[in-house]
């Protein structure tokens, strides 16, 4: 195992009177020289609140910037497939003019001039990369909250028309996916999954606005697992449509439908 | 033990003394081809069952993983549980991996604290994320408390047996690293 005396973590630069706002900065981003290579802790966190650390190599007169795979390790640990880190990682890469390969994100030739954006850059780029994974997982228990509605909604309305992943036509006659339109009594009532992620509730939201404006508008109903974890963005859910949880009772989907 | 369906049965399953099923061996994540360099950034993985009184637990396995050319650094070791189809971690511990600072829960005594290289992301300490939460979020085990850096790989196994409560844990074998500081 030799070859690398483990030595506490500094501050970059010397710190003046280690006191105040002063010190707090010197403190944002602290290093280590590992070998050949200086390891930058930076002041960005993965989802569960690891830092990003990024790698630079001295390359001929350039730098060599990295995540030394620190990406892939955090999707890894957390349970996301390699082949989905992998997918989200090249776009990430190309996205930002990086390369990514056998998991690890690189810049390979940067400026001295370049050389703190690039660091920058790359590891909001791990950071990205990682959030998207991990929503990956979340969109996967999404498909489980949408079993769930399907159930419920056969269950609720027996005598019903329930269709599940039906297109209806907006206002602006974009076609929506939604997860399940019910008919019954001349009635159309659209029931749609959202999760407490913002991306999630802004969908719904740009769906139901399409929807309220039919002529003869639909019922709009959200369909979430807990209100209570949505937090302030349940007002713009309701601005557009009614909320109900998924494991709700019957008379409140029928409510709902009504 | 039956499914787990609460936090108080993903802890009951914690707390159960577990042994390592069979000798399980660090393998690389991905195949390096005769001849080729292998990539800076190699990383080693070991994955075993794990029994209770003899019998191999379902849906529960023992997760580490550590880079191969950085010897004595970023070993995490964690448990998993399958839930609805995915292998996902209720406690790990990491020795000398990315700091870590806690963010999520202004509750948990180490909040808005970095809690260093070498830490553990405990259950009890994530039970805020209820059930299923602590296994379906997308923040994976955002809560980790400090711990003392064990100092060498074995006696993180000695630690690591302890807060995952796995008897021969310290019967697996260090990972075949090799010190490699050079850019390939």
């Amino acid at each position: 195992m030799g070859g690398f005396v483990y030595a506490p973590l500094t501050p970059i630069v010397g710190r003046s009177d280690g006191i105040g706002i002063a010190a707090a900065i010197e403190d944002l981003v602290r290093a280590r020289v590992v070998g050949e290579k200086t390891e930058l802790v930076m002041p960005v966190l993965y989802p569960n609140g690891s830092h990003v650390v990024i790698s630079v190599w001295p390359n001929g007169d350039r730098f060599l910037v990295s995540d030394d795979g620190g990406a892939a390790t955090e999707a890894d640990m957390a349970g996301v497939r390699p082949s989905v880190f992998a997918r989200l990682a090249k776009a990430e890469a190309e996205r930002v003019g990086a390369v990514c390969d056998t998991r690890a994100f690189f810049f390979l030739r940067v400026d001295h001039e370049r050389l703190a954006m690039a660091i920058t850059v790359l590891a909001d780029a791990a950071r990205a990369t990682v959030a998207a994974a991990l929503e990956t997982l979340v969109a996967a228990k999404r498909d489980t909250l949408e079993e769930r509605l399907f159930e419920r909604l056969d269950r609720t309305f027996r005598g019903a028309k329930v269709h599940h992943h039906a297109e209806v036509r907006g206002a602006s006659s974009v076609e929506h996916d939604v997860d399940a339109l019910v008919e019954f009594d001349g009635r159309r009532v659209v029931f749609n999954t959202f999760s407490r992620n913002p991306q999630s509730v802004n969908a719904l939201v740009a769906k139901f606005v399409d929807l309220s404006q039919l002529e003869t508008p639909l019922v709009r109903v959200g369909v979430t697992s807990d209100k209570s974890r949505i937090g302030y963005r349940l007002q713009l859910v309701s601005s557009v449509g009614r909320v109900i949880e998924v494991d709700a009772a019957a008379g409140t989907y029928e409510r709902a439908a009504a | 033990m039956d499914a787990v369906r609460s936090l108080d049965d993903l802890a009951e399953l914690l707390r159960l003394p577990k042994r390592v099923d069979g000798t399980p061996r660090w393998d690389p994540q991905h195949k390096v081809k005769r001849g080729e360099t292998p990539p800076a950034n190699l990383r080693l993985s070991l994955e075993a069952p794990l029994s209770v009184e003899g019998v191999t637990m379902e849906g529960l396995r023992l997760r580490a993983a550590a880079p191969k050319f950085e010897p004595g650094r970023k070993v995490a070791i964690q448990l998993m549980l399958l839930h609805r189809g995915k292998w996902r971690p209720f406690t790990r511990i990491d020795w000398r991996g990315p700091p870590h600072t806690n963010r999520r829960d202004p509750g948990f005594e180490h909040y808005m604290r970095d809690v260093g290289e070498t830490h553990v992301h405990r259950l009890c300490d994530n039970a805020f994320l209820g059930w299923p939460g602590v296994v379906t979020s997308d923040e994976d085990l955002p809560n980790a408390a400090p711990l003392e850096d064990p100092g060498d790989f074995a006696a993180l196994l000695s630690l690591a047996a302890g807060e995952l409560y796995v008897e021969n844990l310290t019967d697996i074998g260090e990972p075949p690293w090799e010190a490699s500081f050079t850019l390939r």
